[in-house]
């Protein structure tokens, strides 16, 4: 696990996410292990959660979703099917995206991976559609 | 309304998701974008600059040519001199490269359980004669008309039949 020093349950029930919550995330994303699906889904809540967050997070879980998405599952390198699910399931539960960092971590991830599937592609191709249609969402 | 941001942001998405040597505009792609374009009330030359470079590109591909990488056919601000609107760069495949293609195909398949498919020939015209005359189709129908002899029967365009249209 990738956040084993850090508690991320904890983490969801403070106020905030501060500067050195993200330093310690930041740590523990460099030196340990793989990134899991439930700290993927932890990650997600708080992403999605009202929690003032330091201008750091972005960054953060952009790349801690990345490296699970891509390095930290199997196929190692790969998004298939299964995982675009998965992460659509995270990114976007209602079927929008559910802010403007889940959305640039969705284009990392697709830029990152040897492969995408078309569903992931078409799901942020998706949301823009809304957005140019609806005039909301994260994009707006 | 599509703005400019909106379309860097198709930009990006697309050029993520063209991994060597797979390239062409899928059909799923070609119709996420088509959407786009008809959801728009309002468009950004940007946008239909890019939006024609990406139909055209699909157009090519349906017609069984293999073009350069999307960074260079879908590259903004190149207007008419983009790869996609002018065809530079696109060619007959081989039977090798299309050999080779097949294989990639099913090497991903097997990895991801993904099969994206090109627009058929057939299908794309059907597409594109029911889109609205937004200034991406307008620019795409120009395009389709210079392009005529390298296309798919089905996708070249006459000179008389699109000025109607586009009145």
């Amino acid at each position: 696990m990738a956040f084993d020093a850090v508690s991320l349950d904890a983490l969801s029930r403070q106020s905030k996410i501060s500067a050195l919550d993200v330093v310690r995330l930041r740590d523990a994303l460099t030196h340990d292990g793989p990134v899991t699906f439930g700290e993927a889904l932890a990650l997600a809540a708080i992403e999605g959660s009202r929690l003032d967050k330091h201008h750091g997070w972005k960054d953060l879980y952009i790349d801690a979703m990345v490296a699970h998405a891509v390095s930290d599952t199997a196929p190692e390198g790969y998004v298939d099917s299964a995982k675009a699910e998965r992460l659509l399931a995270l990114a976007a539960p209602s079927g929008r995206v559910v802010s403007h960092a889940t959305f640039e971590m969705l284009c990392a991830v697709a830029a990152k991976a040897r492969w995408v599937p078309e569903r992931l592609t078409c799901a942020i191709l998706d949301e823009i559609l809304c957005a140019v249609a609806c005039g909301d969402g994260a994009l707006r | 309304m599509v703005t400019e941001l909106d379309a860097e942001r198709v930009r990006r998405t697309l050029y993520a998701a063209s991994k060597a040597p797979l390239y062409g505009i899928t059909r799923r792609e070609a119709q996420a974008v088509l959407a786009i374009d008809r959801a728009a009330g309002e468009h950004d030359p940007a946008w239909s600059d890019l939006c024609a470079c990406v139909l055209i590109d699909a157009a090519l591909t349906a017609s069984q040519l293999v073009g350069p990488p999307r960074p260079d056919t879908l590259a903004p601000s190149r207007g008419s001199q983009g790869a996609a609107l002018s065809g530079a760069g696109y060619r007959a495949m081989s039977g090798e490269e299309q050999a080779i293609l097949d294989l990639e195909r099913q090497r991903v398949a097997i990895i991801t359980g993904d099969t994206p498919e090109a627009f058929d020939a057939a299908a794309l015209a059907d597409a594109l004669a029911g889109h609205p005359a937004t200034p991406a189709w307008l620019a795409l129908q120009s395009a389709l008309r210079e392009l005529s002899p390298m296309l798919h029967p089905r996708l070249q365009v006459r000179r008389a039949a699109s000025s109607v249209r586009a009145a």
